[in-house]
Formats: structure tokens, sequence, C-alpha cells
């Protein structure tokens, strides 16, 4: 019975082939339910939901959201003439203005954002090509618009569009045919920061996992018709980044358009409703570039060696209590196997929450669960009958 | 004189009796563990994960294949009418307009409060008077602090010996986060009685039809989903401006009226509105809600004009059959152990997959095709922890047990 033995190193194979195969071979539609929840929750999720107290994170004084409500162009552009008035560091603003509309609409929002001194409009990149990983169509405000400033893409990409909208991830960079685009919240904090954005962007990860931390009540938030009201109060703007984007038809009225679901959901999984707006996610971003408090992913291979090893490690701790403690194995591999599940859970909730560390555990979890069943199977059937075979086969051959 | 170790060694006797005294045991534990895993997800942290199991339905993405064999004898005779911020006198004259054409019953989804006028409140009164085949939605709304429920109603003016049904399709349950998959079939607050709106509707239109949903006697009932077809839905507005086109659309129809508008693909008007169903393109955690309140009114009036419910296999027959299929189990280990011990484990496990597809497409074709709920979940359950469980007991617990006995009570 030794550490490493060629039973262990078989029974580790087996589960890592299950785990690499399983989702081929049991892709079965009724099962779907199941995968679909599945993929779509993450055991972190439990962090930003149920054990970081929100209350306590402090306000975020950079940035002032300004609802943009089912305000018109002109409208909005009367709200951009009253906050350039304070000389806002950078003006981000989260909507699209597509098409050219009449003069009376149009005019107005170009003088407006004309004076703005930094101004940054949202774009989406489409179209994704698989083999080298370019997009090929960036779509723009009109050119009228966009004349006045620069752009960022607004799209949160996630790695899995089953996910139906559920933004754990951004990309804080993409290519759009041979060009590069940044994120809209990249753009934005560039302007404000460009020592803390540079430094983000050194980081060279090809997404980043969004630390979230604030509802809208620990920013600054200007509602539809504040900005007309309170025009002669809005001194804290100055210097500061102001972002227009949609809150809902006044921010009392819960709605959810353009509203997604975040790990913040106090469901972090089945049934729920939209919890955050987009321009909320764009602010948690800023936050998160500004702050400098990213999260760091555990690198893929560092993950596969650790699944691997904590397999291996499993397998060869039954193979010693299938010796050592023979008559306690059966309920002791059970406590272990349960054991392993609450600490690898405790320690990546742990990590998260503590020093934003973040582990992707679902295959940790699948080979612990799986775990017993292949060493029992192994040990107990599959190992004697081939070495039983193999003997008639030796004797017959004699 | 050297003291005697006290030693029993345990040999396994593969005999029936033992076999059958073991499978007991074993069954025991087995249900004994079941019962803790509701402890467990009873802790704050785990609640979202206790209303997802409990929403849950591994039937549901079959609902669509139900509806595509059934759609073309789908009932038509149910019409909605959109009665979102209308006054009301607009309710008022949309009703009498709906009177000339004689519906067969007319349901109001909305409680009716006084308005800013008193002559248009005397006037709607009056016509909600003379209508005699109309039934007006109560709301149970939850109350935190005592064991009753509030009844909302419209107001006392509207109410003259008017019947009334309880439109709420969850009680207790948050639209947030849970489908709707089945009606109450009564309410019973303080002593009140209260029947659904859909089945005071669906008394009126026939009324021995819901006799034989009484009869059935169940506490709530399945909502099958393939009898309506959503085929004429309107404005009230447009009602009463056009009376002569839409006035035979709605002749000897069951008319609903409520506060909706399937043109409306705003994502506010949606998730206030609308509840998750069983047909949601997203069978299970995130989506968006999917079908008004009032068209699974329409569903449920339907399904009981035309008898065709599901019939739910009683619980106490799926916890025997759970109970009968463990004991099975046991034996079957029991068995296999004995004749072919080095097989034992890895049929297990090929039992194990065995067993739970079978369960899982059993309780799919029965649903689909006998429209039978059967509920296998327990079984399905109980199966998967069966040979963990045998195991446990067999290798660990029984020779323990059996140790001590000898050792220190028969003091061998």
């Amino acid at each position: 019975m030794k550490f490493f033995s060629i039973d262990n190193i078989i029974t580790s194979f087996i589960i890592i082939t299950i785990l690499v195969y399983f989702s081929e071979y049991f892709n079965i539609d009724f099962l779907d339910p199941i995968q679909n929840i599945i993929q779509d929750t993450d055991a972190s999720d439990i962090v930003f939901s149920k054990i970081r107290d929100k209350e306590k994170v402090p306000y975020d004084t950079n940035i002032i959201i300004v609802n943009i409500g089912e305000y018109n162009r002109a409208e909005i552009a009367d709200e951009i003439e009253i906050i350039n008035k304070y000389h806002p560091k950078v003006v981000g603003i989260d909507a699209f203005f597509l098409e050219p509309k009449t003069e009376e609409l149009d005019i107005p929002l170009i003088n407006a954002i004309f004076k703005i001194k930094n101004l940054v409009l949202v774009s989406k990149i489409d179209s994704l090509d698989e083999k080298s990983g370019k997009y090929k169509t960036l779509i723009q405000s009109h050119s009228q618009f966009t004349a006045y400033g620069v752009c960022g893409f607004a799209n949160f990409i996630s790695d899995d569009e089953q996910l139906f909208r559920t933004v754990k991830k951004f990309s804080p960079k993409e290519y759009v045919n041979d060009s590069i685009q940044y994120a809209f919240a990249v753009v934005v904090s560039n302007i404000y920061n460009p020592k803390s954005t540079q430094k983000f962007l050194k980081r060279n990860n090809e997404t980043e996992i969004i630390n979230y931390k604030r509802f809208l009540n620990k920013y600054r938030v200007l509602d539809v018709n504040d900005i007309i009201e309170k025009q002669d109060s809005l001194g804290f703007i100055h210097n500061k980044i102001v972002l227009l984007g949609y809150l809902g038809p006044n921010i009392k009225t819960i709605t959810n358009r353009d509203a997604f679901f975040t790990p913040m959901n106090d469901h972090y999984i089945g049934r729920t409703f939209p919890d955050m707006y987009g321009v909320l996610i764009h602010a948690n971003i800023i936050s998160m570039i500004l702050e400098e408090d990213y999260i760091n992913a555990m690198p893929t291979w560092l993950n596969n060696l650790l699944t691997f090893i904590i397999c291996y490690f499993t397998m060869a701790l039954f193979s010693y209590m299938r010796v050592k403690l023979k008559s306690l194995y059966e309920i002791f591999s059970i406590l272990i196997i349960v054991f392993q599940l609450v600490f690898i859970l405790f320690i990546c909730l742990f990590l998260l929450h503590l020093f934003n560390f973040w582990m992707e555990l679902k295959a940790v979890l699948f080979v612990l669960i799986i775990a017993e069943i292949v060493s029992e199977s192994y040990h107990g059937s599959i190992k004697p009958i081939v070495i039983d075979a193999y003997n008639k086969f030796i004797r017959k051959t004699k | 004189m050297k003291a005697i170790k006290k030693e029993y060694k345990y040999i396994e006797i593969f005999k029936l009796r033992y076999g059958l005294f073991d499978g007991f045991f074993s069954l025991v534990l087995v249900f004994l563990a079941i019962l803790i895993i509701p402890i467990i997800l009873s802790l704050p942290i785990f609640l979202p994960i206790k209303n997802t199991i409990q929403d849950f339905q591994i039937t549901d993405p079959t609902f669509s294949s139900i509806i595509d064999r059934e759609i073309r004898s789908a009932d038509t005779n149910i019409v909605l009418i959109n009665i979102e911020d209308i006054s009301n006198i607009q309710l008022a004259f949309t009703i009498q307009t709906l009177n000339q054409f004689s519906p067969k019953a007319i349901g109001i989804n909305t409680i009716i409060k006084n308005g800013e006028n008193p002559l248009s409140d005397t006037i709607l009164a009056e016509t909600l008077h003379n209508t005699k085949n109309i039934i007006l939605s109560t709301r149970i709304i939850k109350n935190t602090q005592t064991n009753y429920n509030n009844i909302r109603s419209s107001s006392p003016i509207f109410l003259k010996d008017k019947n009334q049904g309880f439109s709420n399709l969850l009680i207790n349950q948050d639209k947030k986060h849970f489908t709707v998959r089945q009606f109450q079939t009564r309410y019973i607050n303080n002593y009140d009685t209260l029947l659904p709106f859909a089945v005071k509707l669906a008394q009126i239109v026939d009324s021995t039809k819901v006799k034989e949903l009484y009869q059935r006697n169940n506490e709530t009932e399945t909502i099958n989903w393939s009898d309506f077809k959503l085929t004429y839905s309107f404005d009230a507005m447009d009602v009463v401006d056009n009376p002569e086109y839409y006035g035979e659309l709605v002749k000897n129809k069951i008319v609903l009226l409520g506060a909706f508008d399937p043109r409306k693909d705003d994502i506010t008007y949606i998730l206030q509105k609308r509840y998750f169903t069983p047909l949601n393109k997203h069978y299970s955690g995130r989506a968006f809600p999917d079908m008004y309140e009032l068209e699974i009114h329409a569903n449920i009036i339907s399904m009981i004009l035309h008898n065709n419910y599901f019939y739910t296999v009683p619980i106490y027959l799926t916890n025997l059959v759970a109970v009968i299929l463990c004991f099975l189990n046991m034996l079957i280990f029991f068995y296999i152990r004995k004749r072919a011990e080095d097989w034992y484990e890895l049929f297990s496990v090929i039992l194990f997959v065995i067993q739970s597809l079978l369960l899982l497409f059993l309780t799919i074709v029965f649903f689909v095709f006998f429209k039978t709920e059967l509920n296998l979940n327990l079984a399905l359950l109980a199966c998967a922890i069966s040979s963990p469980i045998y195991e446990v007991y067999i290798k660990t617990m029984k020779p323990f047990i059996i140790r001590i006995y000898h050792i220190y009570i028969i003091k061998e």
C-alpha cells in the first residue's frame, strides 16, 4: 500500500476521464434543467449575495449616476448642459443614438455634447469570428454624435450565452477586425485616472471577474428631475465621473429594462428578477478599476492541477483506509467526502471574501462527488474481475 | 494471571432471514438520512437552493410536446380584454357593450376601486348589478402578524350581491421565485371558504363540470396548459368603439377582463404582469416570466370545462413505491454479495444509473401520454443513496453492533 501506486493512478485517471467527457455522454434533453442550474450557478455567488456586508461598503464619491429615464434627446441635452456647467472630468452616456431624428431633438444634443470636455459614448461589438477570436462589427451611435467623443463597448461578455444575462465577468478589450476596442468602463476610467487604468490593463487578462460591491444606494444618484430641480446645487459634480443611463422612469419605480442578473442578487440560484441596471454594472467596474480592488482568478492550469491533486490524494486516502481501517472504511469514506466538500467550499468562499481570490469549483466538487463510487467500483469489482480473468487466461494458455 | 483480551470476530452469514433484517434496517437508515436533508436546507444561506429544488420539475420541458399534439383542439371560446388604465366609466361602457352580445360569462380580474367621479362609480355599480353572469376578483394578501391572511375586494359599492373568486395564483409564494403549476381549488380563511376566480366563472358556464372538479377532492390541481390558445385579445375601448365587429367575437364566449397587453414587450411590464409557467423556454434558472395572469385563468377555465385534468398519484402510493423499491434494492444487493461479491460494486452503480433513468423516463412518459404525475422524487432519492447506506450498514454498523453485543452483553 503505497502513496504512489498503480491503483491510485488508474482510479484517478477514470475520474478525470469521466469529468472531461461526462457532459458529452450525458447530454440528454430532459436533464437540461439540471445542467442549466449547474452552469448558471457558482458557489462564489454566495459571497456576493449573502456573505459580504453591503451596508459596510463605503460610498464611491468619484461617480455620479444620472437617470435619463424616458427622456428624449432634447431633454437629455438639457441635463447635459446643466452638468457641463460644473465641469465634470468625464461624462459617459450609456445610451445609443443610432439614427438621426428631427432637428428639434438632435441639434440641442449635439450642441450639449460638443461642450463636454471628455465624452465617452457606448458602442456594441458583434459577430464574433470563432476562428480568429475577433469581432467583425462595431455598432456605434451616429457619427454626428460620436464626432465629439470616444467610444467604449458596453457589451458584458459572458462566456456562455445560456446564462441569460447573468453578468459575472467582462472583457476589458476586444479586437474588432484589426483594431482594439476597450470596454466602456475602461475608457471612462482611463480618462479619469490613467495610472489606475493602465495598472489594470497590465494584468492582461482576457476577461475579468467583476468585483461587485455597490447597489445604487452607495453612489450619488440623480433622478430624472433632480438635475433640473437642483441645478444650482450640483457642485459635487466638479471633476467627477458622470454616468448617464437608464434607471427606470424614475428610481423609485422598480423597473428592469436594460437590467441584468448579477451575483449580488439575493437569490443566487434559481428563478428571480434582474437586480442591476447596465449603467450600475459599469459603475461597479469603474469603482473596481479606480480602487484597484480586483478579483484574481486561479489560472486554469492551476485549477486543473489542483483538481488532479485532490482527486489523487482522495484515492490514496481511500486505499490507505481500505487496508488500515477496513471495518470503518465505508462510513469514513463518506465522512471524508462530506468533510472535503465543506472544507473546499469554505476555503473558496474564504479566499474570495477576504483575499479576492476566485477558484473555479465545479470540477473539484464533481470529482469529490464521484470519487467514492469510482474507488469502490474499481477496488470492489473492476480490479478483482480483471485479475481473475487474467489468471484464468494465463492458466488456459499454460 | 494474564487478563484475557476480549475479542469477537464478526463473520458474515448469508442467510435469507439475515438478508431481510439487513434490508429492513438499511431501509430505515435510508429514510432517516433523507429526513436530514430538509433540515440542512432550512438554513437561511441555503434558502435560494431550497426554493430552486422546490420549484424544480423534471416534467417542465415536456409541456411543449403536449401542446404540439393538442393545439388543434385548443379552446378558443375565451376572449381576453385589456382594461388597463381605463376609468370606471369606460369599464361600465365596456361591460354594457359586451352585454349586448350575450357572452356566456364575464370575469373582471382587477380590484375595482372608487374613481374620482362618484357618478361614474354609480354607473359602473349599476352596470355590474344588471349583469347577472359576472364574477369579480378578490386578492388574498399575506398577513405576517396573524395566522389569517387578509382578503382585498373591490369597493363595497360594486359588490352588491356579486359573486367573487380569489384570483391569486400563488398563495404564500413569491412570484419572483416560483413557477405557477397548480391552482388551489379552495381557500379557507377564518372559517370562510373561498373559491378561485376561474372556478367561479366555469361554474356559470357549466356547473356540472365544477361539481366534477370538486368530486376529485383535491386541494390543488395541476394546470393543463394545452387547452387554451390565446386567439382573441383586444383593448376595451376597441370594443366600445366598434361594437359591431367585436361584438360577434364575444358572442357566447367567456370574456375575461384584466390589465394585460400581450403586445408590450417592455421588460418592466413583463416582470410586473407575468408569471413563470412550465411553458417558459428557459426551463430552470434565470429567465423572464412568460404568461399573464389572465391567460393562466383562461387555461384553468378551459381545463375545467374540458375535464382535462392530470391525475396525481396519491402521496402514500409514491412513498410506498419508494419504500418497496428501496427494499428490493437491499435484497438485490444482498443476493449479489452472496453470489458474486466481485460484481457487487459495479453492479450497484449500474443499477442506480438504470433505475434513475427508468424512473425519469417513466415520469415523463406517464406525464406526456397518460396525463399522470408520478412524483417519483422520493423513490429516486432513496435509490440514489440506498447503495452507500447499505454498505455503511453491512460493513461498519452491523459488525460493530454485533461485536459490542457479544463482548459486553453476552460476554463471550
